[in-house]
């Protein structure tokens, strides 16, 4: 049973690992991208997926059910709130546009 | 201890960048960012419920505060240009000097009321020592604090005067389908954030702060939410320091002296209080961040 | 020693934000500044709550000490007074800004 824990949670870690090099990736884009859409894209994809990474690699080290469930309400409201909050963006970008 | 000195250059390094750049609207942004680095120290010194509060006040609540007030203020509200000199340089010098002296005897004197707290917290009704210090041992400064609120929203709304400026307004079915999704969970968090606040970290700030934000939302998404001359909500507003001064009085004629409660009913009395305190600090914060918005109107649309 | 770091994090604060305070020449920014000043007071309260139990005690359990509530409680107080400073002076600068815009009218 031991080696079933360890190797789950060195497999949460390598997936945490993960995560951060998505977070990396899509903080580059963001500094490295000229274009505010294209800011937006680096930022959401690799953003969501890295966050998806992480939670999946806390949830395998949480202590219980409890815990885990509640970081899955939180990834739900972290994908749901960054989704809107690029739409809003996207939004007034295209009003923006329209006004020039 | 690699992480501490990496969160600490991090956090010198955009405190420059906020002081020192030209362009307002960046200063803004690193100003934000500062706060969620600083929420992340305080999680580091063992203090959960400040970075709670400095996530949702310091860097959420202050970021919409100030970016509301961006367009309405003028590009440079001063002729008058500071030139460096040494005589200012070695005055700061000297400052720095002392203060770093001050530091670093305080460090060598170990004074904590912990024990104290401990030895107390059975009577307070709570087992959260923050709690039983923000609204029993201490319960007159958090009275006041909710008084200052208060008087600062009064001299804002006295300062008022509508000003609306062209303004992009955010709309569209994505944006109020979502608000109408999340309201009720974000007052779910606010009510789930009040309750645990007597056992463990959070509490009627961090819980008013949540209401606050949800609030806002409702009013960006051009949702029916407060409106604002009704009665209820001018007593809701009162309602914190009223409730407190109240229950107060009422320790007073128990005999446990003024703003204390009787052993047995602290926890009762303490979960009221912080109810009605967490509505009023909600509302408090929204109408704030309300009044600063390009094109607020005193009914809501 | 984590407790020195942040401690010398406050003083830095301080200083930064009153170097910010006297040099910017935009109210919102010297507004931004009284913050960060206001950042760095709290800094030191609370590097100092977290100050680890005298040093007769186990390490182990000095470890897991909780860190004195009182000035965790007084930095959350005084963040939301910090919170109501920013919004009226915000409101104050706003007046001012529309004042002049009425006085270079006439």
């Amino acid at each position: 049973m031991n080696w079933l824990e360890a190797g789950l949670s060195w497999f949460g870690i390598g997936l945490i690992s993960l995560g951060v090099v998505f977070f990396i990736a899509g903080s580059v884009g963001l500094l490295r991208f000229g274009e505010s859409v294209n800011r937006l894209h680096a930022l959401t994809k690799a953003d969501s997926m890295g966050l998806g990474l992480v939670v999946i690699g806390l949830v395998l080290q949480a202590p219980g059910i409890a815990v885990g469930l509640k970081l899955m309400i939180i990834w739900t409201l972290g994908l749901l709130s960054a989704s809107l909050v690029s739409h809003l963006i996207g939004q007034s970008l295209c009003s923006q546009r329209r006004d020039d | 201890m690699v992480l501490d000195g990496i969160l600490v250059l991090l956090i010198l390094a955009m405190a420059w960048r906020c002081v020192r750049t030209t362009d307002l609207f960046e200063a803004i942004i690193v100003f934000v960012g500062l706060g969620m680095m600083i929420a992340l120290v305080w999680t580091r010194l063992q203090a959960p419920d400040v970075a709670l509060a400095e996530a949702a006040i310091g860097a959420g609540l202050a970021g919409a505060l100030l970016l509301a007030n961006l367009r309405q203020l003028p590009e440079d509200s001063s002729a008058v240009r500071w030139r460096s000199s040494w005589l200012w340089w070695s005055l700061w010098g000297i400052l720095g000097l002392a203060l770093g002296f001050a530091v670093v005897s305080i460090q060598t004197t170990p004074v904590s009321l912990m024990p104290l707290v401990q030895a107390h917290l059975p009577e307070s009704g709570v087992t959260h020592p923050v709690t039983a210090v923000l609204l029993n041992f201490r319960a007159l400064d958090t009275a006041l604090e909710l008084a200052v609120l208060l008087w600062a929203w009064m001299a804002q709304r006295h300062l008022f005067e509508g000003n609306f400026k062209a303004f992009h307004s955010l709309q569209g079915g994505v944006l109020k389908t979502t608000v109408k999704m999340l309201f009720p969970l974000v007052v779910l968090i606010a009510v789930y954030l009040l309750w645990r606040g007597s056992s463990s970290p959070g509490g009627a700030f961090q819980s008013g702060a949540v209401l606050a934000a949800a609030w806002l939302m409702l009013w960006l998404a051009q949702l029916p939410g407060l409106n604002w001359q009704r009665l209820s909500l001018k007593v809701g507003l009162l309602g914190g320091v009223m409730v407190f001064f109240w229950v107060g009085l009422l320790g007073l004629f128990q005999g446990a002296g003024f703003m204390g409660y009787p052993a047995d009913q602290a926890g009762g009395w303490i979960l009221l209080i912080e109810s009605v305190a967490a509505l009023s600090i909600g509302l408090l914060l929204a109408s704030m961040v309300l009044v600063s918005m390009p094109n607020f109107q005193e009914q809501s649309p | 020693m984590s407790v020195w770091i942040y401690s010398l994090c406050a003083l830095g604060l301080v200083l930064i934000g009153l170097y910010g305070l006297v040099r910017s020449h935009h109210g919102l920014q010297q507004l931004l500044s009284i913050n960060v000043m206001g950042s760095g007071v709290f800094m030191l309260l609370l590097a100092l709550a977290a100050r680890h139990a005298p040093a007769d005690a186990v390490p182990q359990a000095a470890r897991h000490a909780p860190a004195d509530a009182v000035p965790q409680a007084l930095v959350l107080t005084g963040i939301v007074v910090a919170i109501s400073a920013l919004a009226l002076g915000l409101a104050l600068l706003r007046r001012l800004a529309s004042y002049d815009k009425g006085a270079s009218h006439d």
